[in-house]
């Protein structure tokens, strides 16, 4: 479909992504690529903080980030939804980021060693999910980068095994395992934190 | 209803600095105006260098140049009378 096709058979739909993307590329018009900043600046943003935990450097990162989307824009193939195109690009500029930093970090729980396997079943999704927010986030501040933004990408995200799979580069039984891994951390985190059981365990 | 990860990922995007979108689109309109000028002025650029060192022009602008010179012809000019046949 041509830009001025699309543009005349969507004037009263909104654009999908994929159209504002083949509109920006066809016209370089800012306007476009100004919509999808609009739709995904929040999200970027706070995966950012989630990511580094400083307001200014995810105020950065989140300029680098639209800036590096912009610069490829041309590559992207729609294998997969722009949505988890733009995580993948986030996540991987802010593992990025905090390794220039910190040169030996651990990206995930599985990272610092073994974890016990007896207890990784019982542990139910409402563990994280029905946590205070303000408890949330200072039980997220100490998790490992890689486990917050695996349990953004599954819960807040809605995003599926295998999409999540695409973005770290891994298994869809990794992932599943590192799910685990990541809440039975958590759990053990609000325990040490807060003396009692989150809601739900 | 929401799950407390959304709630504070909405409470971090109502913290997303407005003046960001601003610098954003002055990155995009740079990136604009100098891809223009890429694609405008660096092909001819390079044909003068060609041609002052003695190379012939580059096949993509002898097209261009051919297209150009078509749509120059001034059309409010009649083409001239056919010559009658000698025959």
């Amino acid at each position: 479909m041509t830009a001025v096709a699309t543009r005349k058979a969507s004037t009263s739909a909104p654009l999908t992504d994929s159209q504002l993307i083949a509109l920006y590329l066809q016209e370089q018009d800012a306007r476009y690529f100004s919509q999808l900043y609009r739709r995904y600046a929040g999200k970027v943003f706070a995966k950012c903080i989630s990511m580094l935990a400083d307001h200014g450097m995810a105020r950065d990162a989140t300029q680098d980030v639209f800036i590096k989307i912009l610069l490829n824009l041309s590559k992207f193939t729609e294998q997969s939804s722009f949505s988890t195109w733009v995580y993948s690009i986030t996540y991987n500029y802010c593992i990025d980021l905090i390794r220039k930093k910190k040169k030996n970090i651990l990206i995930f729980t599985e990272d610092m060693g073994r974890v016990s396997t007896e207890k990784e079943v019982e542990i139910p999704d409402s563990v994280i999910l029905e946590m205070e927010t303000n408890r949330l986030e200072k039980v997220m501040d100490k998790l490992p980068v890689g486990d917050k933004a695996i349990l953004d990408m599954k819960y807040t995200d809605d995003m599926s095994i295998r999409e999540i799979g695409e973005v770290l580069n891994k298994t869809e039984s990794a992932i599943k395992m590192q799910i685990m891994r990541a809440k039975i951390k958590a759990q053990g985190i609000y325990a040490e934190m807060f003396g009692t059981e989150p809601i739900g365990a | 209803m929401d799950n407390s990860l959304k709630k504070l990922q909405a409470e971090r995007e109502a913290m997303l600095p407005p003046e960001l979108e601003d610098r954003i689109s002055q990155h995009v309109g740079t990136l604009s105006f100098f891809s223009n000028v890429i694609e405008v002025f660096v092909p001819n650029a390079l044909q003068v260098v060609f041609r002052l060192v003695g190379g012939e022009d580059l096949p993509c602008l002898k097209k261009a140049n051919r297209r150009a010179a078509r749509a120059n012809m001034d059309w409010r000019t009649p083409p001239a009378p056919s010559l009658p046949d000698p025959i």
